[in-house]
């Protein structure tokens, strides 16, 4: 298909406010008498408050409140951003703040005063008196009998147990040629979006309404979650989205609004709440650690007779996105390769760790880590090719992916591994024999020798399907407002959150392409306000753009009805015969019958019986179409220091139609980054007290762009039926597949396994001297 | 509440007679890349903060006339790495200097910063060991030269003076044919505060015999150290592969390392020898 805006690399509508320094984010904003929050929090992982004195940090000067347990409304609430639905399964555990510390970190307090620094001494007046309680680290250690319980009546701390059975494993295993069983267990990473988590400012009004100017990804549900925790109705909370700086799934769902938010209804004033980058990382939610057990039968050809996983999932201290997370795990794992038995149970268990939440891929990047291993490991016992064994058993086109239920609409997985092969040079791996390692049994000598002894390359690669949104799991309403200026220029009234992630230039390509507009005729709201524009469930599952995307283009085109109608009575023809082409209304039968856009909008607006030509529509989108890629590693590996070094990364993604190609390939870059330090450096290590060894960016160690290998964005596209001139997605599928390409890749160069993240240099030293 | 007051005294006389300095409860600044992050998470609480910055006796970097080169203590790690007679002179230090934090960092960071803060992962201090560098202390009243070796106490831990300014750091001149090298271990590029370091300095014969060697290990030990040991084993050898696993397993044995969230003690240790052995074969050719 040609089209005039879609499929084009514009430039992001948003890029000279970003470069020059002026977007407005939250900490930028100033109101007059602004407060500034700070929030006292436990030093220990478990304990229980006996007393809290605050006449100390009251009485200071400039102190206007101090808050504690006893001030918070007596609601339990869950903090994850979630529309109610089947999929939502949100246990309702905690207080704004603490009665009982559950894990270093966890808010116990907090001050408002005229300045930081006095918010800060006031916290350190706070006198509290804890009694230690005995906690436990590791979801494996606290599913023991003997293990603490977190909270009262959760026996063995698990929070949910999810179960999916899909034929009888049992039978698939028998029928099986072989089975092979592994543990694959991950590590707890943080997003650390440039803007650290946690940044609002509340003002309570004297109309009694909650205004918030929050760094969201989901300005509607977040609303709707500060609302349930302040106790108070919906509609009496207005939420504003400033520019939001990296989301990654760590604003999805309420952060600290909800403590902002009683300080200012404490005082009365504005209450500005930052986390610092430290508390960022333990005020926040990260990414779940999960210990995957996989058993696999596959017969001898390489199709499975049955899959089996089961998933203990780290939850924190508190549930909140947990026990509704299991359920995508589950579906990430079923879905990625046919088999008719299948068996999958995630359970959810309660540690004395911050909680843990929604990161880009949510589940997908531990489940494929632990699968993609082990399917590497099946295709090399049967020797078969790693790409063959994927073409062979992943769900296609016209097929029923199991995590909808619904119809496959398109897949350019077979063009991803084609072209991401020839990018990283696969037969040349193949050439090298490092098929044959296992039969020659020679070790090192058959990996390829380049360079000084003690360097081995190594090319591995991993698959993954994704999903374009969050049906059926999740009602997935959206909806855009779009009204036409005299000027015939629209404005988009969207309330998601583009994250930086460009979703507003690419929105605002479909609208423009809808209309028949050039670009700079579409101004898309950059701040979304939840008490105009009209609802939506925000910027998560990779949606914007296919579910998102799909409510612009249907307001889009009840814009364009309104305009050719219009236009048609002042032209005297039938609206049938015009077109919008470049803003300009053209007559298909007689070409000197012609107006422009803004003419017509203009006359719509003061003509006799003036009207604003605009259109709004709030829907769900039409599918999920899923999206796939495949991702090709070369890395070589220092044999005696274990530093592995990345080379190249080719990264094969299908997406649909690329409605901005240059903002998907930006999204495949950043992602694999993010997928890199995930497979090699990031970790967040706790000591023994639970305590985070690491909330810093000199010791957390996410990848320099010093240290990146060649990228190969490739850009398959495999339209969808339902999507947006065909899209799918892209948002969060880049990091999905890394770490296990970068473990397959190692494994080709020296023939070792790893199988518990992140790949530090001492585990690869150990696992060779094992070896040898 | 605490106060901080801050000065920025013009000549050395003026910030030595301050009196956040006479009473002690004062702290010099230069860079701040360690002190305000200490400030920051409250592991000191300094009443005063003199900036050492404009003070003329702690800037530039010049030669002393008997062939080595003084640089003063206010230099930046940036002004190091792009010193021309540190390049062409002491070039482990300026690779140091390149190797140091980031671009932001090596801006304000100072050498009197990354001595006097005393890490055992200073990374400009292991080529100073091997360099044999003379610190310059300064106060009101007298002034003393100290070998680097000797004003290095432990974990920020040194013999400076209450009322004692660093001044200058002398790096004296080097015999002929001196070769240098400092390698820096690490997970990343850049951005990275050592998990291992190794700086050598090596002098051999016509004959490839080796006639002096210092060797000094970063982040294994409470300081900043010289593996004696190993220097010594050096001494009269060649460098062939032999002599190079001895000595590097002479160097691992020289070191004490710690296990913490960076690495293991095991791994550091492991590291040493690897990085001796490959800091002494990159230097193996340069006589
Ligand atoms: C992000 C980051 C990354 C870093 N990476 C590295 C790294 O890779 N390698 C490394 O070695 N370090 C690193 N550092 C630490 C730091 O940058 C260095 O140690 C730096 O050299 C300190 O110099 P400064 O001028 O900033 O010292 P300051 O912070 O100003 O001072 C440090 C201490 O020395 C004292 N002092 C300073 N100058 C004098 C003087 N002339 N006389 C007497 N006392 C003095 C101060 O009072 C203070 O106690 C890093 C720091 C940061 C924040």
């Amino acid at each position: 298909m040609n089209y005039q805006t879609v499929g084009h690399g514009l430039v992001k509508i948003d890029v000279m406010e970003k470069v020059t320094g002026t977007a407005p984010y939250v900490d930028d904003l100033v109101m007059p008498g602004m407060l500034i929050g700070k929030v006292l929090r436990s030093p220990y992982p478990h304990a229980a408050i006996k007393r809290i004195k605050i006449e100390k940090a009251q009485a200071l000067n400039g102190v206007k409140a101090v808050i504690t347990n006893q001030d918070t409304p007596r609601v339990k609430w869950n903090s994850a951003g979630f529309p109610p639905s089947q999929g939502a399964i949100l246990v309702e555990d905690q207080y704004i703040l603490t009665d009982r510390a559950r894990f270093v970190g966890d808010g116990v307090a907090a001050v408002a005063a005229v300045d930081e620094k006095t918010a800060q001494l006031a916290l350190d007046l706070i006198e509290i008196e804890y009694e230690k309680l005995p906690h436990v680290l590791g979801q494996d250690k606290a599913m023991e009998p003997e293990a603490p319980i977190i909270h009262e009546g959760v026996e063995k701390n698990i929070v949910g147990h999810l179960p999916i059975v899909i034929g009888d494993v049992e039978q698939g295993f028998k029928e099986a040629d072989f089975i092979f069983i592994d543990k694959y267990t991950c590590q707890r990473v943080n997003q650390v979006s440039i803007e650290p988590c946690g940044a609002v400012v509340a003002l309570y009004d004297a109309n009694g309404r909650l205004n918030l100017w929050t760094s969201t990804q989901m300005p509607h549900l977040v609303r709707r979650i500060v609302a349930r925790a302040m106790d108070m109705p919906v509609g009496k909370v207005r939420l504003i989205k400033p520019h939001v700086g990296g989301g990654f799934g760590s604003r999805l769902g309420a952060v600290n609004e909800p403590i902002a938010a009683m300080l200012s209804k404490a005082t009365g004033k504005p209450v500005k709440l930052i986390y610092s980058r430290e508390e960022s990382f333990v005020g926040s939610e990260s990414r779940h650690p999960i210990i995957m057990e996989l058993k696999t039968g596959v017969k001898k050809d390489g199709t499975f007779t049955a899959r089996q996983m089961t998933a203990y999932i780290d939850a924190g201290a508190y549930a909140t996105h947990t026990p509704s997370f299991a359920g995508p795990v589950g579906g990430w794992f079923l879905a990625m390769y046919k088999s008719p038995n299948v068996k999958y149970d995630g359970y959810s268990i309660y540690t004395n760790t911050p909680p843990c939440g929604a990161f880009r891929g949510y589940g997908n990047p531990q489940v494929v880590w632990a699968v993609e291993s082990q399917v590497d490991e099946i295709a090399e016992r049967l020797g078969l090719d790693p790409r063959e064994i994927r073409l062979r058993n992943h769900p296609c086109k016209g097929e029923v992916w199991a995590w909808s239920g619904w119809e496959i609409e398109s897949c350019g997985l077979e063009e991803a591994i084609e072209r991401g092969s020839q990018s990283i040079g696969w037969e040349n791996r193949i050439r090298q024999g490092s098929n044959t390692k296992e039969n020659s049994n020679q070790g090192q000598e058959t990996v390829h020798k380049v360079g000084p002894e003690t360097k081995k390359k190594g090319i591995g690669m991993a698959y993954m399907m994704h999903v374009s949104g969050a049906r059926p799991m999740l009602h997935e309403t959206g909806s855009a407002f779009i009204k036409m200026n005299e000027d015939g220029s629209v404005n988009v009234v969207y309330s998601s959150s583009d994250c930086g992630q460009g979703s507003s230039t690419a929105l605002s390509q479909i609208a423009a392409e809808e209309l028949g507009l050039p670009i700079n005729m579409v101004h898309i709201t950059q701040f979304a306000d939840t008490d105009t524009a009209p609802f939506d469930i925000g910027s998560h599952a990779s949606r914007q753009i296919y579910s998102g995307g799909n409510a612009v283009k249907v307001a889009a085109g009840i814009v364009k009805k309104q305009v050719l109608e219009h236009a048609a009575t002042m032209l005297e023809v039938s609206a049938s015969d015009l077109a919008i082409e470049n803003g300009q209304i053209i007559c298909l039968q007689d070409e000197t019958k012609t107006k422009s856009v803004a003419e017509v909008a203009y006359n719509a607006l003061y003509g006799t019986n003036g009207f604003e030509i605009s259109g709004v529509a709030s829907l769900e989108p039409p599918g999920n179409p899923p999206v796939y890629a495949a991702q090709f590693v070369e890395v070589e590996v220092d044999t005696e220091t274990g530093i592995v070094k990345v080379i190249k990364v080719a990264a094969a993604h299908d997406v649909g139609t690329a409605i901005n190609p240059v903002c998907v390939e930006g999204q495949i870059e950043g992602a694999v980054q993010q997928g890199l330090g995930y497979a090699l450096t990031e970790e967040m290590v706790f000591d023994e007290m639970g305590r985070l060894q690491n909330p810093n960016l000199t010791d957390y160690k996410i990848l320099t762009v010093k240290d990146m290998p060649e990228i190969d964005s490739i850009v398959v596209q495999a339209a969808s039926q339902t999507g947006p001139f065909g899209a799918k997605s892209v948002g969060e599928s880049g990091l999905v597949p890394t770490a296990a390409a970068v473990g397959n890749a190692i494994y080709d160069a020296l023939g070792i396994r790893i199988k518990d993240l992140p790949i530090t240099p001492e585990k690869v030293l150990g696992l060779l001297k094992a070896k040898s | 509440m605490f106060q901080l007051a801050y000065y920025e005294p013009q000549t050395l006389k003026e910030a030595l007679q301050m009196d956040g300095v006479k009473k002690g409860t004062g702290k010099f600044l230069a860079g701040g890349t360690d002190l305000l992050v200490q400030i920051k998470r409250r592991k000191i609480e300094p009443q005063e903060l003199i900036n050492l910055k404009a003070i003329p006796e702690l800037k530039g970097v010049q030669e002393t006339g008997d062939g080595g080169i003084r640089i003063g203590a206010a230099v930046t790690v940036k002004g190091i790495m792009e010193s021309s007679l540190i390049l062409a002179g002491y070039p482990a230090m300026a690779q140091a200097a390149k190797e140091l934090g980031t671009p932001q960092v090596r801006n304000r960071a100072t050498i009197g910063g990354n001595i006097v803060n005393a890490s055992p992962a200073a990374d400009l201090v292991g080529p100073l060991l091997v360099y044999d560098a003379i610190l310059l202390l300064t106060s009101e009243s007298v002034q003393r030269r100290v070998k680097i070796e000797d004003f290095l106490l432990g974990p920020s831990q040194t013999a400076l003076g209450k009322e004692e300014v660093l001044e200058a750091i002398e790096l004296p001149a080097l015999p002929a044919g001196t070769g240098a090298v400092y390698l820096k271990h690490g997970l990343r590029k850049t951005h990275e505060i050592a998990l291992v370091g190794v700086s050598i300095a090596l002098r051999s014969d016509g004959q490839g015999v080796i006639e002096d060697c210092r060797i000094a290990l970063t982040a294994v030990a409470p300081k900043v150290i010289r593996a004696r040991e190993a220097e010594d084993a050096l001494k009269g050898c060649h460098l062939d592969d032999e002599t190079l696993s001895r000595v590097a397993h002479i160097a691992e044995a020289n070191c004490l390392p710690i296990s913490d969230v960076r690495a293991s003690a095991d791994y550091r240790r492991q590291m040493v020898g690897v990085l001796t052995k490959r800091g002494l074969l990159s230097l193996g050719g340069s006589n």
